[in-house]
């Protein structure tokens, strides 16, 4: 038995699960932020149809969140035509498309978690600061996100943990492609389900 | 010419009504009278922390809120001193920065 337990594809699955889950949670921080602001703060029309999208990833099977995402952002789909037209963008079975499905899986966790945080900040403190002549961005940055700072590393955790482990929306919208889109959980499912002897990823296990 | 104008009307969605005018002075003016009655609601206004849907806001020669030409001063343009009913330090900053806090955020808004 070897020192190393990993083969060099599993090595590259790791490699990739911890880039996806990274660029996930990052590319979906700024939005979280603002969209967690926006429950936490503002009342709207159309609040509850924000709150249902962000949430269906948690109600719908992975699966169908990853159909949904396939048809939106396929090369025929309404997103994916634009990027393509646009950017010359093609996400569908690249990379791209794993992070968008972590992405989208992890969303709800995130936001939830910013949220709360957002909603424990006291109004007052953020109009005292205005009244001290703090603009609203400044307020925002001064004094909301350092009180919010722990239930935004908190999301960051959640999403980020959640990222690492998602299969079933990935493998719809990005494949399982060595090195490109086999994440974790794609390597373990692809070791066990090649024909021949369970070939059995991490071989101390 | 009077040193605070005020004329405002402002609805909440509980029902409640704000609707009070007056004029004040020089020297010191203390507004009383019950809880719920809107004198917090009255500072805020004042302040620019609430933004009032109806009325006319006029302090000195500035005009600090004039709804009928969608006209209100942002808070920190007001250089209006508040002081809140409980006592309120930003629990995340050292002593120091809560009292540096209204220098700074100003330079930032002024500059």
């Amino acid at each position: 038995m070897s020192l190393n337990p990993f083969s060099i594809d599993d090595w590259q699955a790791i490699r990739l699960s911890l880039q996806v889950a990274l660029i996930a949670t990052a590319g979906s921080l700024p939005f979280g932020i603002a969209v967690a602001w926006l429950l936490a703060r503002r009342d709207f029309w159309g609040k509850w149809l924000i709150e249902t999208l962000i949430n269906l990833p948690l109600v719908l099977p992975p699966v169908v969140t990853g159909y949904l995402l396939l048809v939106a952002f396929g090369r025929q789909g309404w997103i994916g035509k634009s990027l393509d037209r646009w950017f010359g963008l093609q996400i569908v079975f690249t990379w791209k498309a794993a992070a968008l499905a972590s992405a989208a899986m992890a969303f709800p966790f995130m936001v939830r978690s910013i949220r709360l945080a957002f909603s424990g900040v006291d109004v007052k403190l953020e109009q005292a600061a205005r009244t001290l002549g703090a603009r609203p961005l400044d307020a925002f940055a001064t004094i909301t996100l350092p009180l919010a700072r722990d239930g935004i590393i908190a999301g960051c955790v959640l999403a980020f943990a959640r990222s690492i482990g998602e299969f079933g929306a990935t493998i719809m919208i990005s494949g399982s492609i060595p090195g490109e889109t086999r994440t974790i959980p794609l390597e373990i499912y692809g070791c066990w389900n090649r024909p021949g002897a369970p070939n059995k990823p991490g071989g101390w296990f | 010419m009077s040193r605070l104008a005020f004329h405002c009307r402002h609805a909440y969605a509980s029902g409640f009504v704000l609707d009070i005018a007056f004029e004040i002075g020089d020297g010191v003016t203390a507004i009383f009278g019950p809880s719920g009655s809107g004198k917090s609601s009255t500072l805020a206004i004042i302040a620019g922390t609430l933004k009032p849907q109806q009325g006319q806001v006029r302090l000195g020669q500035r005009l600090l809120v004039d709804t009928a030409n969608k006209k209100i001063v942002p808070p920190e343009r007001r250089q209006i001193g508040c002081v809140f009913q409980d006592h309120l330090l930003f629990p995340h900053l050292t002593v120091e920065q809560n009292l540096r806090y209204g220098f700074e955020a100003s330079a930032r808004t002024q500059s």
